[in-house]
């Protein structure tokens, strides 16, 4: 026996036999962890966001139904290419207002063409959105079909910060043209031609998210709950000065 | 002993180590919303123009039947000998070009004003006089400006047999 527990082999098994459980038992927490923060978030409503759109000169939530209606382009007779439409959409602290928590803001745009599915053959660049001023865009997350936007000072609670202000289609969408001759009950009409246009029936989707995090030891929050880097010029509730080493102010 | 004391000890910094990060948590919420809208991008349309002559004055006006907003431009051919002048007309000027303008936007499914065309045929008694209609779709520029590019215009015309 004395022997045994002296072999190297014996001590070596027992070891990592301690740390496989070890882990085990993590991953059990983790999955605690987990569950706790949804309880924290969603039941508690100690931190909270909503998205707001003005629809026919009223701002509603959209945050509940999740659904962006662009009121004022469905009340055109069509969109328009190349029209620049008021849409406007706005971010609001609407955190439980005993604690009075304030809370950073960023809001992922997704934009792109659809039809019958994602249309990755279209440029989603075509698809324009006006952001309000305070907004810091950082390009290090940006591609053709997502832009990031960081409000760079804390939204206090129960305040509002606009977001978007209008929304365009470029006219080069008119320049996608295919001339073809025209056809009627799958006969050509000769010297007749007609133009094809690549995005005429297209949907424009866009996808609004708005995350907020806590102010308080805010660097470190920004980081866990986003990945991104920043620097505050307070600990809590500070003004954010630089994201992934970039000026952001 | 020792070794297996460490071991212990060892194990237990890491259990702990393990443990205390995912204790690390921070207040966050997310919302989001989406929403599409169908695009349409064609050429204009333009229906047969409303054209009528009443005591030498012919009047025109033209209707958008496509799916898009146009400008309208109207365009006489007459032979030599007639001249043609423009009469009161809400909305019309005449182009340098020889073009008959009409400055607001045709609207889906409106009707221009009428153009008012006064035609003397001078010494002729029978002749015919052409009118063209044409059309282009209105673009709108960066600041939402509408504007025009007669280059892509559609066109039909009509002949108007002409008896004095």
């Amino acid at each position: 026996m004395k022997n045994k527990i002296k072999s190297p082999l014996i001590l070596l098994a027992v070891g990592a036999l301690i740390i496989g459980a070890s882990t085990a038992g993590a991953t059990r927490a983790a999955v605690v962890y987990q569950s706790q923060v949804e309880r924290v978030n969603f039941s508690t409503a100690a931190l909270s966001i909503d998205l707001l759109e003005e629809v026919d000169g009223e701002y509603i939530s959209v945050g509940e139904n999740g659904k962006l209606t662009f009121s004022e382009i469905v009340n055109d007779e069509s969109f328009k290419a190349g029209k620049k439409y008021t849409e406007n959409v706005k971010v609001v602290n609407n955190s439980n207002q005993s604690t009075g928590y304030s809370e950073y803001v960023r809001v992922v745009v997704r934009k792109s063409w659809y039809k019958d599915g994602k249309q990755t053959s279209l440029d989603p660049g075509l698809i324009k959105l006006t952001v309000a001023d305070g907004w810091y865009l950082n390009e290090d997350e940006t591609t053709a079909e997502q832009e990031v936007y960081y409000m760079t000072s804390p939204l206090g609670c129960g305040n509002g910060a606009d977001f978007i202000t209008g929304i365009q289609i470029d006219n080069k969408v008119t320049n996608f043209v295919e001339t073809k001759p025209l056809m009627k009950e799958g006969v050509e009409i000769k010297g007749i031609i007609e133009n094809e246009y690549l995005y005429n029936g297209e949907n424009v989707y866009i996808q609004l998210q708005a995350d907020a995090v806590q102010t308080h030891n805010g660097e470190d929050a920004i980081y866990a709950a986003w990945g991104v880097k920043a620097t505050c010029d307070a600990a809590d509730d500070g003004n954010i000065i630089e994201i992934n080493g970039v000026y952001a102010q | 002993m020792k070794k297996r004391l460490v071991l212990i000890a060892m194990a237990l910094i890491l259990i702990s180590g393990i443990a205390i990060k995912p204790a690390v948590a921070y207040f966050t919420d997310t919302v989001s919303a989406e929403g599409m809208l169908e695009l349409k991008v064609g050429d204009g349309e333009l229906d047969k123009m409303d054209d009528s002559v009443e005591n030498m004055v012919k009047k025109i006006a033209i209707t958008n039947t496509g799916e898009f907003d146009v400008f309208v431009r109207a365009g006489v051919i007459a032979p030599d000998g007639v001249t043609v002048t423009m009469e009161a007309s809400d909305g019309w000027t005449k182009g340098e070009d020889g073009y008959y303008y009409y400055s607001p936007i045709v609207a889906i499914g409106e009707t221009s004003g009428k153009l008012n065309l006064k035609v003397d045929g001078g010494e002729l008694t029978d002749f015919n006089v052409i009118i063209v209609q044409e059309a282009t779709k209105v673009i709108y520029d960066e600041a939402g400006n509408a504007t025009f590019d007669w280059n892509s215009a559609i066109q039909s015309q009509t002949d108007a047999d002409l008896v004095r």
